[in-house]
């Protein structure tokens, strides 16, 4: 009983912890009102000790304070079996225990590893514990360009700057995630999880040349590298209910995910950070306030380190607006501003060898970026007419950007518009992606779009070549032309590692599409892109050419999502696509049709 | 401040520095500005590609350049000696002001030993050699200054970046030497020097040499007149020659600073400054710009005309006009070729110092005809003029280089240049060609080990036992085709070229740190491409305090060598060895534009495809023209002592010929 008293008094200053370290006054206010009204008073407590815990089989009865309890070890063969003969008239251990049996491999049945039953704590306040297991190995064959190695080359004959492009890559990720979860969540916000999600990776990777996978040619043209990643980290903390209907606010402390918009067009990652999210007027209204402070990916798998630090500073503060301007489609307005002092602290390498801050591009000083995103977004539908929409634009400052070899003002945008229709089994699709690109590199306005960090999913996404691919600035900087998984061509260091470039050729991209659902466990993805660069001034100074094309090309993907069991805990997604380029890119790299070929077994506990 | 060569006799010879100076006051070039201007001038932009007509300086002009040098240096209250030249070289003026320091010490930033580094040497060689890197660097369609230079021949490009290969044009800063057969010297300024049988010419015949080679010391700018490249301005006060070693920052560099504000309304056109270019990252021009200049108030100071310094071989003490490039008296003769605008090297008549002629003698007539080294010459111009210029601007003008063709003893049979190409590359070309030839030639390793038999300091290392060591027993014995970007590969402090903390090349020194070699590498201890030439170089520097009892004619031992390597060789890439059948026949050297397109002009228009695309279609083998049989490439060297490297041969650009989109133009050439 001292213990529960200690418990009590101990969540009250964990939360009156947090409310300072969120610096927030107002709901310091509001949590004193929580506070009073659910929390017992200390004369209760005082009641409540003497409450003879309930013993196995008994219940809270209506009106009934909870009493303390010692939920029973949770082994599964002290439940009763529903199949059981024996089951008929046995009394369950409590509300969470009754009628199901489950095993501890079936998520989906009580389970307590799913936070179905708890693991300690009273009736009032059970504690759950959630373990999810997500194994996700993928494989993908490539042909991307590629230059021969400068210093050395794997090959005779390697007489010009462009090499074998072919490259494999194998990867598993086992992603593993432990909640523990207190509250009741049939009806409600859960009111505290802490979350601990590291992801175990390993992958493999063979290129056809040296100079490609590490900088060091004499490591080779394979690769195996493994990491430990840091995906999730996080105490959520359920703040206060604001109406009867739970429109509450809530907070999360730790390293989490969070995408900026529907699409993840210019925040798509999981960061340490403090967040304030909410919703209010019957959940027409949600709201998130945010700042991370982010750390350092790893080179080749993307995932978070242990903390090195990245010197960026990101805050969010966005609102969402349901059934707004017609029923069924969400608006969102949102404000972003990063500050990237990377520039700071130079020099920094990837684990490859390949610096990375400042760019190896331009006049390669070091910068720092100061930007604010203004973005209005939506997603949802009129009538039967799917869409999601994005606009944003981009100002502050560059302290100096490499390409233009000075300090720059930000002024760039970015729009994207999507609209599809169901028909029966086929989903038709069009969808228009742009972002400005710079018209005249050398002056103090950097023109170009880019993001903080994008993973879009649009225009055919990751199954598509143009956004799945990145690809290196052959003869123009040691750069990436565009970075894996992301829209942009941004000529920038890796997205992760990287800092933003607004000095870029931006990009238009002409989408249509096609969806079959064959069968409820098949879907077939069908795309083809058209896709220019928006301004090439950029791409004829770095390259030293003035004749750039503004038609990069083509791109045709195809991708199928399996479900052999209506359910994510198995699920196969394979792709092709194929890149033709027009003479943008035959300028830049070739005329070579490029290709990849995808597959994803995931699997789910 | 003492420097002086001791000499022996008039042998090859030892030669000793009694380095006794010390206190040069060197003060740096420190600071940063934290400008965060765009690089560029205030000088009106011409638009000249090229065609401009040619200009020159005329004395009151550089005497007008002088005197703002002299009001900068004032406003800094420093004492600087200054020196300027035309774009072939000629020094118009050298002016010491009074308090100067009279010498200054080749510093290389990076704590090596050896070579020239820690050796002290006149600020007037220095200021010439500075002025001299702005004009010979640059042309109307680029302008180049000595930090450029220094950004280019350091053990990283950019320096600073760590593993990433040496800058472009390393090793460049060995050329323009006064060894070299190709420059050519002012008898009339000789002073009672013997000259051997060096190439002299009174007048404005260039290209003349600069006595330390080109200068990556900050201080040299090139000058210019109505969009034509007219000369350079060097300014040396600061004690120190030295590299810069962290160009990421913005230097207020009080020596580039002062040639900055003497170059005021002479500055290069801001479209044509190297920051305009990217070679995969932009180049650097001048940290400071024009507008951080605080104007030059007052009237501008009368020079004291006893402060001009005679120097033999250099300047008479007198200031003169500029040449005119272009016009045939300023050496470099405009003509056409295979229809494209070309010049030639000529004597101070007028005549063409190197027709074409047939190579000397090879068993089954092997040797080159002189057909055969013109049908070369046009395939070469022909395909600079196709290719897209890496450094110059506008983008998408024609690649304009120096082109050589040298018979298997290195003696040259032909040359010829694009009009307007810098003039740098008129020795760097020939000495690639050189190289090149040099080291695929069956008795490479045995003259290499006679020539350091021969050498009677001892510094110079045993490069034969090292390359064996590397390519196997049988390197240097003619079995593999070397090109000039394979003696790079091996001459750089790190193998492979610039992952750090691996060992040198074996034509390389040790980097410092690495090792406890008694010699370390630096870009003014470079190795191999030093060693050959390093006598013949410090020789004339004893000029002006101690001029030396002669010059010599040869950059390396001719005694042994021959011609060889008569203005010694090149490291940087931009030239082949040419072939027929298995025969070494000769080599092809080029320089002036990208070393990408240096090679693409050497290699493209040695070959099959270069050859029959000016109409050369009966030349050559009907395969590859005159380029090494593939099998024997030094890309095929195999093993190395690491695993998965190779010896480059050639790395043809991007997209390289104007107007068109075709890539990977030199496949299988």
């Amino acid at each position: 009983m001292v213990l529960v008293v200690t418990r009590t008094i101990g969540v009250g200053v964990m939360r009156v912890a947090y409310a300072l370290i969120l610096s927030v006054l107002i709901f310091s206010t509001v949590r004193a009102e929580e506070q009073s009204e659910p929390q017992p008073t200390a004369a209760e407590e005082g009641e409540q000790i003497d409450l003879v815990p309930y013993e196995i089989g008994e219940r809270q009865r209506p009106g009934e304070e909870p009493r303390p309890t010692a939920f029973p070890p949770f082994i599964y063969e002290s439940i009763p079996d529903i199949n059981s003969s024996a089951s008929d008239f046995v009394a369950v251990p409590d509300r969470w225990r009754q009628l199901y049996a489950g095993k501890w491999y079936d998520p989906y049945n009580q389970n307590v590893l799913k936070a179905d039953i708890p693991i300690f704590g009273d009736q009032a306040h059970p504690w759950f514990f959630e373990l999810a297991i997500i194994s996700d190995l993928s494989t993908e064959t490539r042909r991307i360009p590629v230059p021969v190695g400068g210093p050395s080359t794997q090959n005779p004959e390697a007489t010009d700057i462009f090499g074998n492009g072919r490259q494999f890559v194998l990867a598993e990720n086992l992603i593993t995630s432990f909640s523990l979860i207190q509250g009741n969540t049939a009806f409600k916000p859960q009111d505290v999880e802490f979350r601990f999600t590291p992801v175990f990776n390993i992958n493999y990777a063979h290129a056809e040349e040296t100079g490609i996978l590490r900088v060091d040619p004499t490591k080779g043209n394979e690769r195996t590298d493994n990491f430990v990643g840091l995906l999730e980290l996080f105490a959520d903390i359920h703040l206060v209910n604001i109406t009867d209907r739970y429109d509450f606010i809530s907070s999360r402390i730790g390293v989490q995910p969070f995408i900026s918009d529907f699409r993840g067009f210019v925040y798509n990652t999981s960061e340490p950070g403090v967040r304030l999210f909410g919703n209010f007027d019957n959940n027409k209204y949600q709201f998130n306030l945010a700042y991370f402070r982010r750390i350092d990916k790893d080179t080749n798998t993307g995932l978070n380190t242990w903390f090195e630090d990245r010197f960026e500073d990101v805050f969010i503060g966005n609102i969402y607006r349901q059934d707004a301007p017609v029923l069924g489609h969400t608006v969102q307005a949102n404000l972003i501003y990063r500050q990237d002092t990377a520039g700071n602290h130079p020099f920094d390498y990837d684990n490859n060898g390949f610096l990375v801050r400042p760019a190896s591009i331009g006049d390669e000083r070091p910068k720092n970026i100061y930007s604010t995103y203004l973005g209005l977004t939506g997603d949802g539908h009129y009538g039967r007419l799917n869409v999601t929409e994005a606009f944003y634009y981009v100002t502050g400052s560059e302290s100096h950007n490499q390409i233009a070899q000075r300090q720059t003002d930000i002024s760039a945008a970015m729009a994207a518009l999507e609209a599809s229709y169901d028909i029966d089994w086929v989903r038709v699709r069009a969808s228009f992606f742009w972002a400005s690109g710079d018209d005249d590199p050398y002056d103090d306005e950097a023109n170009g779009f880019d993001a903080i960090l994008d993973n879009p999913n649009f225009a055919g996404g990751d199954i598509s070549y143009w956004q799945r691919q990145g690809i290196p600035f052959i003869g123009g900087g040691l750069v990436l032309f565009t970075n894996r998984n992301s829209l942009l061509a941004n000529l920038r260091p890796g997205k992760e590692e990287g800092q933003s470039n607004y000095v870029n050729p931006g990009l238009r991209l002409y989408n249509a599409g096609v969806d079959f659902e064959i069968t409820p466990k098949l879907k077939l993805i069908n795309n083809v892109s058209y896709i220019q660069f928006d301004d090439v001034s950029t791409l004829n100074i770095l390259r030293q050419d003035g004749s750039f094309d503004r038609d990069l090309g083509w791109d045709l993907s195809s991708g199928i999502l399996y479900r052999p069991f209506l359910n994510n805990n198995v699920q196969i997604r394979a792709g092709t696509a194929f890149l033709l380029p027009n003479k943008g890119f035959e300028n830049l790299f070739g005329d070579r049709t490029l290709y990849q070929v995808f597959t994803n077994l995931i699997l789910q506990y | 401040m003492k420097f002086a060569v001791l000499r022996c006799s008039r042998l090859p010879l030892v030669v000793c520095f009694a380095v006794l100076m010390a206190g040069c006051g060197g003060s740096g070039g420190a600071g940063s500005s934290g400008s965060n201007q765009k690089n560029g001038t205030g000088a009106a932009n011409f638009g000249c590609d090229g065609g401009c007509p040619n200009l020159n300086l005329s004395a009151a002009e550089v005497r007008l350049i002088i005197a703002q040098g002299v009001r900068a240096a004032q406003s800094i209250g420093v004492n600087a000696t200054f020196a300027v030249t035309d774009r072939v070289g000629n020094v118009l003026a050298v002016y010491q002001m009074a308090g100067s320091p009279p010498t200054t010490r080749i510093d290389g930033m990076l704590g090596a030993t050896g070579g020239l580094e820690g050796v002290d040497v006149p600020s007037t060689l220095a200021a010439i050699s500075k002025a001299g890197t702005g004009a010979y660097l640059s042309s109307q369609g680029n302008a180049f200054s000595t930090r450029t230079a220094n950004q280019i021949v350091q053990e990283h490009f950019n320096p600073g970046e760590r593993n990433q290969p040496g800058g472009p044009l390393f090793g460049v800063q060995f050329s323009q030497l006064m060894c070299s057969d190709i420059t050519v010297l002012n008898p009339d300024l000789a002073g009672g020097i013997p000259s051997g049988s060096k190439v002299l010419s009174s007048g404005f015949t260039g290209p003349r040499a600069l006595p330390l080679g080109l200068s990556p010391d900050m201080g040299g700018i090139p000058l210019y007149k109505a969009g034509d490249m007219v000369g350079g301005i060097g300014v040396e006060f600061d004690g120190l020659y030295r590299l810069d070693r962290e160009i990421f920052d913005f230097d207020d560099d009080p020596e580039e600073r002062v040639a900055m504000q003497a170059s005021i309304g002479y500055e290069a056109p801001s479209e044509r400054v190297a920051s305009q270019m990217n070679v995969g990252k932009s180049l650097r021009y001048t940290d400071l710009e024009y507008g951080d200049l605080e104007p030059l108030d007052g009237a501008l100071p009368v020079l004291d005309e006893t402060s001009f310094v005679a120097i033999p071989f250099y300047f008479s003490g007198v200031v003169r006009n500029g040449a005119t490039f272009g016009d045939p008296s300023s050496g470099v003769a405009k003509t056409v070729r295979a229809g494209v605008p070309a010049a030639i090297l000529v004597d101070s008549s007028g005549s063409p110092r190197f027709p074409t002629r047939a190579g000397a003698s090879l068993p089954n007539g092997a040797q080159l005809s002189a057909a055969e080294v013109d049908a070369i010459l046009d395939s070469a111009l022909v395909t600079a003029f196709r290719a897209r210029a890496a450094i110059r601007t506008p983008r998408d003008t024609p690649a304009r280089v120096s082109i050589w063709v040298v018979d298997h003893l290195g003696v040259p049979l032909g040359f010829v240049r694009s009009q307007d190409a810098p003039v740098f590359g008129i020795d760097v070309a020939l000495q690639k060609a050189r190289g090149a030839t040099f080291f695929s030639s069956p008795d490479a390793g045995e003259k290499l080990a006679a020539l350091q038999a021969a050498n009677a300091v001892g510094a110079f290392e045993d490069y034969v036992t090292a390359a064996r060591n590397f390519l196997g027993p049988q390197a240097l014995t003619g079995t593999h085709a070397f090109a000039d970007r394979a003696l790079g590969n091996m001459s750089r402090p790190f193998f492979p070229d610039g992952i750090d903390g691996n060992i040198n090349g074996p034509f390389a020194l040790p980097f410092p740190g690495t090792s406890g070699a008694a010699r370390t590498w630096s870009p003014f201890n470079d190795g191999v491409q030093l060693d050959l030439v390093f006598q013949r170089l410090v020789q004339p520097l004893g000029i002006p305090a101690n001029p030396p009892a002669s010059l010599p004619d040869n950059c390396s031992d001719r005694n042994i060598v021959g011609s060889r390597l008569a203005n010694g060789i090149q490291i940087f890439p931009g030239s082949v060895p040419l072939y027929r059948g298995n025969t070494l026949i000769g080599g092809i050297g080029i320089s002036g534009d990208g070393v990408d397109q240096d090679d693409l002009v050497a290699f493209y228009g040695a070959s099959r495809r270069g050859l029959d695309f000016v109409g050369h279609t009966t030349v050559g083998d009907p395969q590859l023209g005159f380029n090494a049989p593939i099998e024997i490439r030094s890309d095929n060297i195999q093993p190395l002592p690491y695993e998965n490297v190779r010896l480059r041969y050639v790395n043809c650009p991007e997209a390289p010929f104007s107007g068109s989109n075709e890539q990977n133009v030199c496949d299988g050439l």
